[in-house]
């Protein structure tokens, strides 16, 4: 212990200290018995881990550790922190006057920690340990107040979390073999044998998308689990998924050796797995072939799972591309991941008149929050317009030469998956326009309303409003440092995603 | 990260679980009490997990992670197959009593047969 220097002590637990805040904190919204007083600590501990964040978060972007590989990882967390605030302030309507309040805010403390934790470690079996245990805290709080629920719901929802654990810790037992190390860093300079490396990478593809939605059919599972769950659960769900997709980007990069096979089959599943989440949100969207249909809550989370795959189509897409175009590519996958996390944060915002009145979620029904929720109605209209002028216009303004290069023209399969890739992509852009004109019309263009009202129904305050200007200025300040700065994206995530 | 400042990491940490439980159990008994504990010495072993750099002990406390998910696992669905058993019972119990009362019927039949 001779040499500690109080410095490097402080750079090292500087980071850590919003964890340590929250696990504490978690204990003491247990403790708390007054309701008014556990929602003023969670929002002051949040809003403290924000402030900070964000001080370091700037500090090592612009200032002080110029270089620093923390920069990715410090983003992050800002999003995590800030969509956190949010989905506590959603979490305030849901169960009024029940004794389990109190855990169920633990259990909504911990669950932010384990988003931060999950992003600050480089420890191979800490990743899948918090994603195992954030699934299981998710099936958790899915039962809480509401014991009467039946298990039968998420019976698959269990099933699935078993098998992908059997994947992800078999997986980490055969890199530890093949590598001798659990550290990404140190798996990430080792190259091990191909064979390995395929199955390793399949495995541990398949234990973390088939819980997320991810391969193909798995988004059965999530059915029960998006309908019967409260909009704020469906929310801190919407933001593990987005994480999550953050962790898979860096799992299989550091895994990117694998082989043409490996990434054609992975564009077929994915490719399949879009097409699905499409086909179900028409269904739930028009007919009622589905049983209990025209949910929000189920149309919202099968586009998240469509974000999902398409994130995840364009990375496994980059691993054909060679250097130069490789960057730009990833710069611009990194905005859409970014931007289309943002917007979705935005569009569930505007859900936030539903949920202070009432518990319905189908669409049929609810209505006539034209005059009373204006603000709202227009930020839903803005968010549509965003999609189709960032997201449309900017983001294929930057990738179409690149699909268009010589390098894909010249060889025909690559140039037949880019154009299946480029036409998936116009049809998901169609489709969540569809979507939000669905949602707009029906929330905030019909005055029928046959919802049951609540007894208490809230009044929104002005900083209820915040949020929206908060998500607003997000959006344009990532779209405005992806216009003018070059690269911007890739440099800050260059380090986080192991490129 | 060094050595020094990973070890006062995870000796902090500990602590800090150490003073929650402590508090926990004087505070006497609340509800869900059990689950709350759990939960928190999870996550902290998952947290201390990022800071250890051996393998072994690494993989000491996925054994203890599994064994206590498993763990939260049966307590979560221990109520459901409980309500099972009992619809079960409940149908048993169905069961015999029409056939008691078909029984009974049936010696009445008797009996008011017998009685011709």
């Amino acid at each position: 212990m001779g040499g500690i220097n109080i410095t490097n002590i402080i750079t090292a637990l500087a980071p850590l200290i919003p964890m340590y805040v929250l696990f504490f904190g978690a204990f003491v919204a247990y403790i708390l018995q007054s309701d008014v007083k556990r929602k003023q600590v969670i929002f002051g501990l949040l809003f403290f881990n924000l402030v900070l964040n964000s001080f370091l978060c700037v500090m090592h972007i612009f200032y002080y550790f110029n270089g620093s590989n923390l920069k990715g990882t410090y983003i992050t967390i800002e999003l995590i922190l800030i969509f956190g605030l949010i989905a506590t302030q959603f979490s305030n309507n849901q169960l009024k006057d029940s004794p389990n309040k109190s855990l169920y805010d633990f259990l909504v403390l911990i669950i932010i920690f384990g988003l931060i934790g999950i992003v600050l470690t480089t420890n191979i079996m800490s990743t899948v340990l918090w994603f195992l245990f954030l699934s299981l805290i998710f099936g958790v709080i899915f039962f809480i107040d509401n014991f009467k629920k039946e298990l039968e719901l998420l019976k698959f929802y269990f099933i699935v979390l078993i098998i992908s654990a059997i994947c992800l810790i078999g997986a980490t037992i055969l890199i530890y073999l093949a590598t001798g190390s659990l550290e990404l860093d140190v798996i990430n300079g080792i190259q091990i044998s191909e064979e390995l490396n395929n199955f390793i990478s399949v495995t541990l593809f398949l234990g973390i998308g088939l819980l997320c939605g991810l391969v193909p059919f798995s988004i059965f599972h999530l059915k029960n689990y998006f309908q019967d769950n409260s909009y704020a659960n469906l929310l801190l769900f919407t933001i593990f998924i987005y994480i999550i997709s953050f962790i898979a980007i860096r799992i299989l990069n550091v895994l990117s050796y694998e082989s043409l096979l490996v990434s054609f089959a992975l564009m077929t599943l994915l490719i399949l797995g879009i097409i699905l989440s499409m086909v179900y949100i028409i269904i739930e969207l028009f007919t009622h072939i589905d049983g209990n249909t025209y949910s929000i809550k189920k149309i919202f989370g099968y586009s998240v799972v469509l974000d999902f795959n398409m994130v995840l189509i364009f990375v496994v897409f980059s691993n054909l591309l060679t250097t130069p175009l490789n960057e730009i590519f990833l710069n611009s996958i990194i905005y859409f991941l970014l931007t289309i996390f943002s917007v979705k944060m935005l569009i569930f915002f505007t859900f936030y008149p539903v949920t202070i009145n009432t518990d319905e979620d189908n669409m049929k029904l609810l209505g006539g929050f034209k005059n009373e929720y204006r603000k709202f109605g227009t930020a839903l209209l803005v968010s549509g317009l965003i999609i189709i002028v960032l997201l449309g216009f900017l983001f294929l303004n930057n990738t179409l030469p690149i699909l268009f290069s010589y390098e894909i023209t010249s060889n025909s399969l690559y140039s037949l998956t880019a154009s299946f890739v480029l036409t998936v992509y116009v049809l998901f852009l169609i489709m969540v326009l569809i979507f939000i004109s669905i949602n707009f019309n029906h929330l905030y263009n019909q005055n029928e309303p046959q919802y049951i009202q609540r007894d208490s129904a809230k009044n929104i305050r002005s900083i209820d409003f915040m949020p929206i200007m908060i998500l607003l200025i997000i959006i344009i300040c990532l779209s405005l440092s992806y216009i003018f700065i070059g690269n911007f994206y890739y440099d800050l995530f260059k380090d986080f995603f192991y490129f | 990260m060094s050595y020094d400042s990973e070890n006062l990491i995870v000796i902090s940490f500990v602590g800090i679980y150490i003073l929650i439980v402590l508090i926990l159990i004087i505070r006497g008994k609340k509800e869900n009490r059990n689950l709350v504990i759990q939960i928190l010495l999870i996550s902290a072993l998952i947290f201390i997990n990022s800071f250890i750099r051996f393998p072994i002990f690494n993989f000491i406390i996925l054994i203890t992670i599994v064994a206590l998910f498993c763990y939260i696992l049966v307590a979560l669905l221990k109520p459901y197959v409980l309500v099972k058993k009992e619809k079960d019972s409940f149908l048993k119990l169905d069961k015999s009593i029409n056939e008691n009362t078909e029984n009974s019927n049936s010696s009445n039949e008797n009996a008011i047969n017998g009685g011709d």
